[in-house]
């Protein structure tokens, strides 16, 4: 197991009149290698889970476990920093070097790595996110479209070479062709052997991605398994505020409706097939 | 009425010139709900940004109710008119509390303490933040933080609502919520809405659709016409609606199914 959090509980602002609690009693395992969708409605704490997971929150209750060491006790959490990449919420936000290269090359530079290797990092992770060095390298981050600078910004983590990398609400606020862009690029790099954690309050997209979804709901972990078994909770998840993928939906009205089709897959062309199977038996 | 007469917009000079707009004619009328969509960089937040004077066009000229953004004299009551929720809600908070965030608006407007309490209670209710009113604007989620700003805008009891992405940070119930909100606030308040979205999934709830690509408004229609020739769209990065996609699958396979689709729940009863 990669990462282990054990009966992990947060609270904001502790002993005050605004005291809020988070998370309570988490108990979540990372295997390596695994791409996993955390989705919970706006509130449920998922900004908070994966705080700690990069320990830039401690947790006020329980232990994070990284690689068999406690985080706080067998190991620094300085040391944890580097090995989980965390993508912001609109990372691009953040980029402010002149140069693309420049900007990538920021994290690798701060780490006192020889130029040679920063260089080397700058043109690696330029290449996992899609992005030909030769192309991008000298431009202005500015310059660049909604999905093109997300994808320097998630370059730039990748450069400080993490185990595991988190991306909070990757694709919200990008169009079509960047999300698309950006989803196939974090799909690529999980294929590759990167563990990967999405967070997302809209799974329609990323649903086809993901091995394993987690739900948050009021800072708890309520369901947790591989995505076709969580979204045929369709009920339970609408009570929470959070959606089904399109087609599970339409699946499942029909089902509601007498037609006999099954849930099986996610993906566009299954739920067609099945569609096309059932409206064929009637 | 707001209307853009010929407008043009261009950011830096010269060499550097990008142009943002590109001679925009278009009038949104009182009472109406339409849905601006178009893919990243194509001008929709530039065009937000002229609808209450916050950029003035470089070329041709923007009219509210009589009022032209030009005139420096006239703009303080054009922003009254037309209130403002942008994308990123961060930017918009800036009290200490979420009630005064929402008070900053009105007490501007020199009102009554008494009517201010009133439309900070109102507002928070149609938001369904009531409950947060004391609660500090920096502990709030993403999704929360956003109906505030909302809030804020309501206060001002605008007569056009301009909302510029405002739903791609909530949740799938927080933007639901949010465009039955802002549906309600148009058939009940008569407040006129434009949002300005990409996602196509929204449209359903509009009474007028207009495309944006490369700064020119490509579309100007109802949904289901705007959404005939759906080849257009995905070929300028316009996502289509996912039961639009579904449809159009089962009707290459062979279904007869109608091409006006826009949401499941048509999809399901064309089904049966």
């Amino acid at each position: 197991m990669l990462i282990e959090m054990m009966n992990v509980s947060f609270t904001y602002m502790p002993n005050t009149s605004l005291e809020q609690l988070a998370l309570q009693s988490i108990n979540l395992g990372i295997d390596e290698g695994e791409f996993i969708g955390l989705i919970g409605p706006t509130g449920s704490g998922k900004s908070t889970l994966v705080q700690l997971l990069s320990t830039l929150l401690i947790p006020t209750e329980g232990k994070i476990i990284f690689e068999g060491q406690e985080i706080g006790k067998d190991i620094d959490p300085r040391i944890i920093r580097k090995e989980v990449g965390l993508v912001f919420q609109f990372p691009e936000s953040q980029l402010f070097a002149e140069t693309v290269a420049d900007d990538v090359a920021f994290g690798p530079r701060n780490l006192g790595l020889s130029e040679e290797e920063v260089d080397l990092r700058v043109r690696d992770s330029l290449g996992s996110v899609g992005l030909a060095y030769e192309r991008y390298a000298d431009r202005s981050p500015f310059s660049l479209s909604g999905g093109e600078k997300r994808l320097v910004a998630i370059a730039g983590i990748l450069a400080m070479k993490p185990h595991v990398l988190i991306l909070d609400e990757p694709i919200t606020g990008l169009d079509y062709w960047g999300r698309t862009r950006v989803l196939r690029c974090i799909d690529e790099l999980n294929r590759n052997g990167m563990t990967v954690i999405i967070v997302a309050h809209d799974m329609d997209e990323i649903a086809e991605y993901v091995d394993r979804v987690a739900v948050l709901s009021e800072g708890q972990i309520v369901l947790d398994g591989r995505p076709k078994d969580v979204f045929s909770q369709i009920d339970y998840l609408k009570d929470i505020g959070l959606d089904v993928p399109k087609t599970v939906e339409l699946l499942m009205k029909l089902r509601d409706r007498g037609f006999n089709v099954t849930v099986e897959s996610l993906g566009m062309q299954p739920a067609i097939s099945a569609i096309l199977a059932a409206v064929k038996e009637k | 009425m707001i209307q853009l007469n010929n407008v043009s917009f261009h950011y830096g000079k010269d060499k550097e010139k990008i142009t943002a707009l590109n001679n925009i004619d278009l009038t949104i009328n009182e009472g109406e709900f339409a849905v601006i969509l178009g893919p990243n960089g194509s001008g929709k937040s530039t065009l937000a940004r002229h609808m209450n004077g916050l950029l003035i066009p470089s070329q041709g000229e923007v009219v509210v109710d009589g009022l032209s953004t030009r005139d420096q004299d006239a703009l303080w009551q054009v922003r009254q008119k037309v209130g403002m929720v942008f994308q990123n809600p961060d930017n918009q908070i800036i009290a200490t509390s979420v009630e005064e965030d929402i008070a900053f608006g009105p007490e501007n407007l020199g009102l009554d303490p008494k009517e201010i309490r009133k439309r900070i209670d109102e507002t928070l209710k149609i938001v369904g933040m009531e409950n947060y009113a004391r609660h500090e604007p920096h502990m709030l989620s993403g999704g929360q933080k956003q109906r505030v700003a909302i809030a804020g805008a309501l206060a001002m009891r605008p007569k056009y609502l301009v909302v510029d992405e405002a739903t791609s940070m909530l949740d799938p119930e927080g933007s639901s919520s949010m465009l039955s909100t802002l549906k309600q606030l148009n058939k009940n308040y008569g407040i006129t809405v434009v949002n300005i979205t990409h996602i196509s999934d929204e449209v359903a709830l509009a009474d007028r659709v207009l495309v944006l690509s490369e700064g020119r408004i490509i579309k100007d229609g109802p949904p289901r016409e705007v959404f005939s020739d759906l080849d257009e769209l995905k070929a300028i990065g316009v996502g289509v609606p996912k039961a639009r996609l579904i449809a159009e699958e089962l009707i290459a396979v062979g279904l007869k199914l109608p091409r006006a689709i826009l949401t499941i729940d048509e999809l399901v009863n064309a089904l049966c």
